[in-house]
């Protein structure tokens, strides 16, 4: 399969690869895995009093277009507000990235593991909406 | 570890022994070094358990703790699925 220059890209040269301390309240932390391939993708997110991305970070054990889903959604996130990035869409991340739609599963991964992300730093600071609590709780 | 732990062999030697540790034989963790590549300040190390049925969703914090350990040393490694395209 033939990967864009994008990915290949943030393949070879991954932003934002890391973890942070998961049992901080100020530390949102999503992990989700894609039956399709096996691929799991660990996103956490840092925020600040005001609700601001002020820190990012990714583990995925997954192929190409898994690491670079992951590696560009961090980086886009970062500087945003919660809204800001819950609002962020796979699609955005399969145009930037050209995502094959063999891959778009991929870009999924990563939106499915920013909303946790999010949904989890919420719940901790008692923000969670009842729509967004049962959606945390059923993972 | 030692200053030279930046050499591929020397990876190898000590990503088999963390892969061997006692989780990662719980999941029958191993490495496909002739597919290892550098990839600027990266090593890309395919990794493959040899469980059947094993979903990697249970062996993928293992997988971090081992990254976690090299980035202490200052290494970047990024284990990724063998075979993986």
């Amino acid at each position: 399969m033939a990967y864009s220059d994008k990915v290949v890209d943030h393949y070879k040269n991954p932003r934002n690869v890391g973890s942070m301390d998961a049992s901080l309240k100020d530390v949102g932390t999503g992990i989700v895995g894609a039956p399709e391939c096996g691929d799991v993708m660990k996103l956490q997110i840092k925020v600040d009093e005001n609700d601001r991305i002020v820190d990012a970070k990714f583990k995925t054990f997954g192929c190409g277009s898994a690491i670079a889903s992951s590696s560009l959604a961090t980086e886009w996130v970062k500087g945003r507000t919660l809204d800001e990035a819950s609002q962020l869409k796979n699609t955005e991340i399969v145009t930037e990235l050209s995502l094959p739609p063999v891959k778009i599963h991929c870009s999924v991964l990563a939106e499915d593991a920013m909303r946790a992300a999010i949904a989890d730093v919420k719940k901790k600071r008692g923000q969670t909406q009842p729509a967004e609590a049962a959606v945390a709780a059923n993972g | 570890m030692p200053a030279d732990l930046n050499n591929q062999q020397t990876i190898v030697n000590r990503l088999r022994e963390l892969l061997q540790s006692a989780e990662g034989r719980k999941f029958g963790l191993s490495m496909v070094e002739e597919d290892i590549q550098h990839e600027g300040h990266w090593w890309h190390v395919p990794v493959a358990s040899g469980v059947p049925n094993v979903n990697a969703f249970d062996y993928a914090p293992i997988l971090n703790r081992i990254e976690e350990e090299f980035e202490t040393q200052g290494i970047k490694v990024l284990l990724i699925p063998a075979l993986s395209d």
